[in-house]
């Protein structure tokens, strides 16, 4: 089974959204081969840097485990990341790679699913979103675009 | 440092405030010594392009030299003397990797706007409202420049500032849409609207091979700019049918290409366009695109609209069968800026073309909200403004 093959199954066996166990999905592609996405995919402290500023409770939702990183097939990888047990929330992500069409880099799709937990202004969908962006930028560039800390005439200085 | 900021629709002021520094390894700073104020700033000072917060910084077109420069800057020091591209690239994505740069995907912080508005978002543009990521702009003493080694070209010593300013956008923007246009021996290229990108676009034109350039425009003085590179014009104020003007001028054929240099914002006698100006000002419509309806009505058949002019929303009346019935082909958007930067960079140094020639103003910072005005107005025959630093 490939990969949108089995999160096309995932979609269609969940459903409507239900009040627990959510399924969220997002895919991106990324200028990267799938052993370099599957290289960075695995390591926390990148999942940290695209998690900052994010409106999401980062603390709780770090205390993850990688629970396994595999190739299942050629160009195709899958890892998991789920919550410890002692959690105060249960959840975890897969995310799942493949090569995109004539090599131009690799279709990231990330999956999560969870029982309860405080997005804050943010819905679920969006901040799927945002995050896989996000995660994307850093790998293809090493940084998030940001304007925070930039001037502007909200801040106006008094000269003496 | 003091800077041009956006307080609300026809309200601009100079602001003292923070100057900026690195935020991310990517990134350099910049002290300006010449920017410009562009056609597409008179939307934003009309209030037409949405999410604007009052504070915002204006200006996409500035060059200076290099103050500061993040960690991974290897090729850019400080000292160097840039010019920098409107819109801002990551060089790293795959749109940026085919030099289409105003499509990048990394560098809108605010992507979800665009995305809900348009499907997907674009790149991230220096001053130019938060749906294209809320940068500051470069109508300042200081600027931050994002990625500068892609949004950036290095400018050799003993160039004027002035020849080389427009690099920033007008003058890609206008090469953009004359080769949008496909140009081949013996095509005449129709220019709808004679301000700065029109001026460029109409030049471009000829650079690429263009037989005929005709600018349409009503003000004189903008005309008269056009006739100097050897176009032809026609002040659609002196005619009933600007159409059927251009089948004359071309033996009933039409022109080969039109390229609307207008947007979002045409003026014009048609009842069209008075609709358009009622459903802006009552925020039933967006965009005025009268200049866009006469360049599709305008075209020859199977020819190409080239849209270089900014729009924003939504458009009613638009020709659409026009476009179908003559199997036009269109082409337009925001200018992967980056992409034009060296080859036209070398044109100005090779003394084919000097693009200071659409400058008509030159200010102080301090004389930012009258400028403006003048501008928007259009008094004192205000084609082109230039905003001087040092």
């Amino acid at each position: 089974m490939n990969t949108s093959q089995e999160i096309s199954q995932k979609t269609t066996a969940s459903g409507p959204l239900l009040e627990k166990d959510h399924g969220y999905f997002n895919s991106q592609t990324v200028m990267l081969s799938p052993e370099e996405v599957f290289s960075f995919c695995q390591e926390s402290e990148n999942v940290k840097n695209v998690l900052t500023d994010l409106p999401i409770d980062v603390e709780n939702f770090l205390d993850l485990n990688l629970v396994s990183a595999e190739q299942t097939g050629a160009n195709q990888y899958k890892i998991k990341w789920s919550n410890k047990a002692n959690s105060k929330f249960s959840g975890n992500v897969i995310f799942l790679l493949t090569s995109a069409p004539m090599n131009r880099g690799t279709y990231l799709t990330a999956e999560a699913s969870f029982a309860k937990f405080n997005f804050r202004d943010e819905g679920p969908s969006n901040l799927m979103n945002i995050f896989l962006k996000r995660f994307k930028a850093l790998m293809e560039t090493g940084e998030i675009a940001t304007t925070k800390g930039q001037p502007s005439g909200r801040e106006e200085i008094k000269l003496q | 440092m003091k800077a041009l900021c956006w307080e609300g629709k026809h309200n601009i002021s100079v602001k003292n405030v923070n100057d900026p520094h690195i935020i991310n390894p990517h990134d350099a700073v910049i002290k300006v010594t010449t920017a410009a104020i562009c056609g597409s700033d008179l939307h934003l000072y009309n209030g037409v392009i949405p999410t604007m917060e009052k504070g915002d910084i204006m200006g996409h077109e500035t060059m200076g030299e290099v103050v500061e420069v993040g960690s991974m800057v290897n090729n850019i020091k400080v000292g160097d003397k840039i010019v920098v591209a409107f819109d801002i690239g990551c060089g790293h994505c795959h749109h940026c990797q085919d030099k289409e740069y105003s499509a990048c995907d990394n560098t809108n912080p605010n992507f979800m706007i665009p995305e809900k508005l348009y499907g997907y978002s674009g790149a991230g543009i220096f001053g130019y409202s938060h749906m294209y990521g809320g940068y500051a702009g470069g109508q300042a003493e200081f600027l931050r420049v994002p990625f500068v080694e892609t949004n950036s070209i290095v400018i050799p010593p003993g160039i004027e500032d002035e020849k080389v300013l427009f690099l920033s956008d007008i003058f890609p923007t206008g090469w953009m849409a004359a080769e949008n246009c496909n140009i081949k021996p013996g095509d005449v290229v129709a220019v709808f609207g004679a301000g700065p990108v029109g001026q460029m676009a109409a030049r471009s034109a000829f650079l690429l091979g263009a037989e005929r350039v005709i600018v349409i425009d009503h003000f004189q003085s903008r005309l008269e700019m056009a006739e100097e590179a050897g176009c032809e014009t026609i002040n659609f104020d002196n005619e009933d049918s600007v159409t059927e003007q251009l089948k004359f001028m071309t033996g009933g054929r039409g022109p080969d290409a039109c390229i609307d240099a207008v947007g979002m914002e045409a003026h014009g006698a048609t009842v069209l366009n008075a609709i358009d100006t009622i459903k802006q000002k009552t925020k039933l419509g967006t965009d005025r695109p009268d200049g866009l309806r006469h360049a599709i009505q305008a075209c020859r058949k199977a020819g190409t609209v080239s849209v270089p002019g900014v729009y924003g929303g939504f458009i009613d009346k638009f020709p659409f069968g026009a476009a179908f019935g003559k199997g036009l082909t269109f082409k337009m958007g925001q200018t992967h800026t980056q992409k034009y930067m060296k080859p036209l960079l070398d044109k100005i140094l090779n003394g084919d073309i000097d693009p200071s020639f659409v400058i008509t103003h030159r200010i102080k910072i301090d004389d930012g909200p009258a400028a403006y005005k003048n501008f928007n107005d259009k008094k004192d025959e205000w084609i082109k403004t230039v905003i001087k630093f040092q």
